[in-house]
């Protein structure tokens, strides 16, 4: 026990993780408390911050394996969990209805979010299940990892939570690939997703000559991503209504210039400029318009420090479960800030994704510590004994 | 390459990780080239659209000018009115029911929960009582302000709810509609019933209320909203909105006028009240809202050019900027929509303040209104009525009369029947300054007529009340051309001081159904024999100006007549102004262009390829009273303090031309003996003129005129697209009068009518004429 705390406290790459996660959450306390609002939503995001940190503790002393054993329970109840809000006839006292979304449940002192804890459920089982096997080594061993995130997603879909049900697809791949999947596979799923993607912009740019069956996206999920692209080349012809979240972002950002305009200044320019979900979806505009070019530099650099660290976190890992698990944190962590950030720019369309550490948000703030927590484990973790190195096929690639 | 990677990372694992690792760092290098692009490169356009967000931009009306007459009698002004409305929660009772449902969850706090939905309901419609009450109370005071009847007031309540619903509904089924769609599920009407901007906005129902009125409610609102406790709350939902309203206060007047003086056979001694309709609603116009053309222009379709400038009220210029011009034109704008109101749009328009609010510092930045200048007109509008009543067929004197059926004989069925009515136009125009003192076109409308029947004045293509005809409608000139071409003649030394010419019925021997003269055709052969200047233009003898007009020929007589007004418009303030018809000058040797020897002939005696005119016929006599100084006429007295802008010339008549011409119109209204404007031949030589101590000088014209042919508008765009047979034929009556009081050096007033198609001049027009003299005197011009 005594040798398990003098290795969590030993400096390991889980400090420079934690260090870059309070640095983040920091950053968007205060950026909350630049936008004007009746709720003090900054002050809450404190009080989530400490709950988060302690919520982090029970994750980060366990046995890894304790964690591996209790993953694949922990994603049949996250799965029951999904389908109880999207189950008919559920009274809005307990699954509220947002936006037409069923995607909470209201505990009473807070309103919990069932995504949110399928994505690391989804992690875990997946890490379990890839570590000590090479069956995704041949196309059908792919069958089983996909299943494991399909069910989810689907469930995830039918609330419908498009934001949430993005991110796993890029998790699984940065996870195979990580465990060893063959080079060929991947880049022949690469090469598949991007040509879907491919074919839903050209489906868009040329709806008028495409019928309604062979539309991947709904008519108003077109219009965002025909908004975007209006967007992106300078138009204004949406800047009423599809862009116009991305355009007051878009404005909030540039006008941030070098610097930032200071907490006041930017606290006015965003109060008149109504930027929708300012204090969650869109904190990135925020942060930009307050502290400029410098402070996206910073939030970018923080971001590469964690998803670093986590990597490094994998790198000095021996055990296969852990390396996947950290992997598998990096990506979703990376992926959500990727599309966050690129939604706030325009680069991508908007979709409902919160910047991790940052956004307003006790289910992700929780979330996102859980995976601190787990990450500052597995690099504490003393070395197991492992009968042969993992996820090495170097010879096994040169024998097919 | 491979190789060095393996020595580097021999593990697999950690090449992979390696190349997650170089998948972060492309996509963060594409997360801050954008960064860098909005921020650093292109942030200070950014930063102007942010900073666009802290201001709001509110717009001042501004007050149109007035125009006024030339006694400073107000034509047109805006008055300012005042809108009374009422929020539409009021309106449809749905504030009298929150009301009452606030008072009585405050009573029943702790057994609201306990009490059931039609317990509730009964408690509410109990409390609801008063709030209906006083919402009753307030609809009975306002329709008692507003001098109506309370059900007429309900009606409009109805009708503003019919609507708002009928918008509310639409609104609603789309919001549900789209939802619906992007959920890809049936959402109830419920999630979406947020209510549209009109359901809490207030909605007008009495327009334009009393001062008093106005006065009594802005108190009692007042203490509503500071809670005073007298006045029920239901008050803070009544707005007074300003509007604006354009007011023509004299287009309808009231005139005494004396018939005494009028032909016997319709002579009243008695003078007979008169209300007058529509009194000059020609020359002053209307107002219209403004169209596309007003607001971006116009371009030839072709080439592109503009050819009509338009004034936006934003304007983007080629850097992308937007520019704002307060003077400019918003959709809903009102512009002039013809006669002053249109040609003066610029000066009356005013140029609407501006106040800029910075949402951050509450700064205001303010520009004030600029209001619409005066237009003051030449016109007199009492003066204006009253020949207006004159001109009214119900006085007689725009009926075919018996007295001016000279010449029975040659009557076509075509020609105006006995009591038929007349179109015609009148015009007085002062000699010393151009200045139009009145001009009357009949038949006219009123502003009700526009209103109510627009029909009858766009769509009577065959009398046109909307034709403004003084100044829009060309006649022949006939013989009332005459003494221009005598002074003509004499300057260009075509005609001497005391020649004759010798009328023998037509003018070419050998020729005799060609040129006659007119007493030839009526009088079975009789000619007028030798006839100096002043007796042949007293008896208007066509022989003797069918020879000056050929010695002249026909480029000389067109440029002289050119030089008198003829052929051009004049900028007189009528938009609607028409130039007539003038053979070109450029075109001289061409054929067929008016410049043959029969044009020449013709144009003589005002026939052939010219007409002219109400207005120019007025104002080439009065260039002839000023001794041959051409002035053209103008409608408006002054702009902005300062004159019209007038063209002038010295024609350089000859001294003795001018004399004769004015000698020769002085024995044509004074020798009773052959003056042809003296009296009417067939009522036992009643004189013409009859106003005493008053110097007539008159030529009366009878102008051969083309026919009015039946126009058919075949695809009703109120334009005639193709003409029938004729169905009014005959000759335009003419009376053209130089007055003067006796005694006075100059004449001081031309008076000039025509009667379209009523026969002979002398008889048709000449006491028109006169009984425009006899309003002359009574409005204490003569």
């Amino acid at each position: 026990m005594l040798q398990r705390l003098s290795n969590i406290f030993t400096f390991h790459p889980g400090w420079l993780a934690l260090l870059a996660a309070l640095g983040l959450t920091g950053i968007g306390i205060t950026a909350i408390a630049t936008v004007p609002h009746e709720v003090d939503y900054a002050a809450r995001q404190g009080q989530w911050l400490a709950i988060a940190l302690l919520v982090m503790l029970p994750f980060a002393f366990p046995h890894p394996k304790l964690i591996g054993d209790a993953s694949y329970p922990l994603l049949v109840v996250t799965i029951l969990l999904l389908v109880f809000v999207i189950l008919p006839g559920m009274p809005e006292s307990v699954v509220p209805v947002r936006n037409g979304i069923r995607a909470w449940i209201d505990l009473k002192f807070m309103l919990f979010q069932p995504s949110e804890l399928a994505k690391i459920a989804f992690i875990l089982a997946l890490a379990w299940y890839l570590r000590h096997r090479s069956s995704y080594r041949t196309l059908t061993g792919l069958l089983v990892p996909f299943a494991i995130m399909f069910l989810p997603v689907l469930l995830i879909l039918r609330q419908p939570d498009l934001g949430s049900a993005v991110l796993f697809a890029p998790v699984l791949f940065a996870m195979l690939v990580a465990a060893g999947a063959r080079m060929r596979h991947m880049a022949t799923l690469a090469v598949l997703a991007s040509l879907s993607v491919a074919y839903v912009f050209l489906s868009i740019l040329f709806d008028a000559y495409i019928p309604a069956w062979m539309q991947v996206l709904k008519g108003y999920q077109r219009d965002r991503i025909r908004a975007m692209l209006d967007l992106v080349q300078d138009g204004t012809l949406y800047i009423t209504d599809q862009a116009y979240q991305q355009y007051k972002a878009m404005t909030l950002i540039g006008s941030g210039q070098g610097t930032g305009l200071g907490a006041e200044r930017s606290a006015t320019i965003i109060r008149f400029n109504w930027l929708p979900e300012a204090h969650n979806d869109m904190i990135f505009a925020v942060i930009v318009n307050r502290w400029g070019w410098s402070g996206a530099m910073i939030v970018l650099s923080l971001f590469v420090l964690l998803i670093g660290s986590l990597l490094l976190i994998a790198v000095r890992s021996k055990d296969p479960f852990a390396r996947l698990v950290v992997v598998g944190f990096a990506a979703l962590l990376f992926t959500q800030m990727t599309i966050n950030i690129g939604m706030a720019i325009g680069l991508l369309p908007v979709i409902g994704i919160t910047l991790p550490f940052v956004s307003y948000g006790g289910s992700s703030l929780l979330t996102a510590f859980m995976m601190i927590g787990l990450a500052f484990n597995f690099a504490s973790a003393r070395a197991s004994i492992i009968h042969q190195p993992s996820f090495e096929y170097d010879y096994a690639d040169l024998a097919a | 390459m491979s190789h060095l990677i393996r020595r580097l990372f021999p593990s697999m694992f950690h090449r992979r990780l390696v190349l997650l690792a170089g998948l972060v760092v492309l996509a963060m290098a594409a997360l801050a080239g954008q960064i860098s692009n909005l921020t650093l490169v292109n942030g200070q356009m950014w930063k102007e659209r942010a900073e666009a967000s802290l201001q709001t931009t509110r717009l001042i009306p501004t007050v149109r000018g007035a125009i006024l007459d030339r006694k400073g009698r107000v034509l047109a002004q805006d008055r300012p009115a005042f809108d009374v409305a009422v929020d539409y929660r009021v309106l449809n009772g749905e504030w009298q029911y929150r009301q009452a449902r606030r008072d009585v969850f405050r009573a029943n706090r702790d057994t609201w929960r306990k009490l059931s939905e039609p317990q509730r309901k009964e408690l509410i419609e109990q409390a609801q009582k008063p709030y209906d009450l006083q919402a009753d109370a307030m609809w009975q005071t306002l329709a008692d302000l507003g001098r109506i009847d309370p059900a007429e007031l309900q009606q409009r309540r109805d009708r503003i709810k019919a609507k708002v619903e009928r918008i509310a509904t639409d609104v609603m089924l789309r919001r549900q509609r789209s939802r619906s769609a992007e959920l890809d599920q049936v959402v109830p009407l419920a999630q979406v019933a947020r209510p549209i901007a009109e359901q809490v906005a207030p909605h007008t129902v009495l327009p334009n209320i009393d001062d008093a009125g106005r006065a009594m409610l802005e108190r009692l609102v007042a203490q509503a909203r500071r809670g005073d406790e007298n006045v029920p709350p239901v008050w803070k939902f009544v707005w007074i909105e300003r509007s604006r309203e354009r007011q023509y206060p004299l287009g309808d007047m009231h005139l005494m006028l004396d018939r005494s003086t009028f032909p016997s056979p319709i002579r009243v001694m008695t003078p007979t009240e008169v209300q007058v309709h529509g009194v000059a609603v020609h020359l002053i116009g209307d107002l219209r809202n403004v169209w596309d053309e007003d607001v971006n222009g116009v371009r030839d379709p072709a080439t592109g050019q503009v050819i009509k400038p338009g004034r936006p009220f934003r304007r983007t210029q080629e850097t992308g900027q937007t520019v704002i011009d307060l003077g400019g034109y918003l959709p809903g704008d009102q512009v002039g929509r013809w006669g002053i109101e249109q040609s003066m749009e610029a000066v009356l328009r005013g140029q609407r303040g501006r106040v800029v609010e910075h949402l951050d510092t509450m700064q205001q930045d303010r520009t004030e209104p600029v209001a619409g200048n005066a237009a003051q007109l030449s016109i007199d509008i009492a003066l204006q009525a009253r020949i207006q009543a004159i001109l009214d067929p119900a006085m007689g004197l725009m009926q075919v009369q018996p007295w001016q059926r000279k010449f029975a004989a040659d009557d076509l069925p075509t020609m105006p029947q006995l009591g038929q009515r007349l179109n015609g136009s009148a015009v007085v125009l002062d000699v010393a300054t151009g200045q139009v003192l009145a001009a009357v076109s009949q038949p006219g409308f009123t502003m009700e007529q526009l209103k109510d029947e627009p029909q009858t004045v766009w769509d009577d293509l065959v009398d046109r009340p909307f034709l403004n005809r003084p100044v829009s409608l060309p006649y022949e000139p006939g013989s009332t051309i005459k003494p221009i071409l005598l002074a003509a003649a004499m300057t260009d030394h075509k005609y001497a001081m005391g020649e004759a010419i010798e009328c023998t019925g037509h003018l070419d021997a050998g020729h005799p159904g060609r040129y006659r003269c007119w007493i030839y055709s009526h009088y079975g052969g009789l000619t007028h024999k030798a006839l100096e200047a002043p007796e042949a233009l007293a008896r208007s003898c066509n022989i003797f100006f069918y020879t000056l007009g050929r010695r002249l020929g026909a480029p000389r007589v067109t440029w002289w007549y050119g030089q008198f007004g003829l052929g051009l418009t004049h900028n007189c303030g009528i938009p609607q102004e028409v130039a007539g018809d003038l053979p070109d000058l450029a075109n001289v040797g061409r054929r067929n262009a008016g410049f043959e020897d029969a044009d020449a002939v013709q144009m003589g005696i005002g026939q052939g390829p010219v007409r002219w005119t109400v207005i120019q016929a007025a104002s080439a006599y009065a260039a002839l009273a000023r001794g041959g100084y051409y002035l053209s006429p103008t409608f408006v007295a002054s702009v902005n303090g300062l004159p019209a802008a007038q063209e002038s010339r010295d024609l350089h008549l000859d001294p003795r031309g001018v004399a004769l011409a004015l000698r020769g119109l002085d024995e044509a209204a004074n020798n009773p003996s052959y003056g042809t404007t003296h009296h009417l031949s067939i009522l036992n030589r009643e004189p013409i003129f009859t106003v005493p101590g008053v110097h007539v000088r008159a030529k009366s014209g009878t102008a051969t005129a083309a026919p009015l042919r039946q126009p058919i508008d075949d695809n009703n765009d109120g334009y005639p697209d193709r003409y029938g047979p004729p169905i009014r034929t005959g000759d335009h009556g003419w009376v053209i009068a130089m007055v003067q009081r006796e005694g006075e050096e100059q004449p001081r007033y031309i008076v000039a009518a025509v009667v379209e198609f009523g026969g002979s001049g002398g008889a048709a027009a000449g006491p028109i004429v006169n009984q425009i003299l006899h309003a002359l005197r009574a409005e204490g011009y003569l």
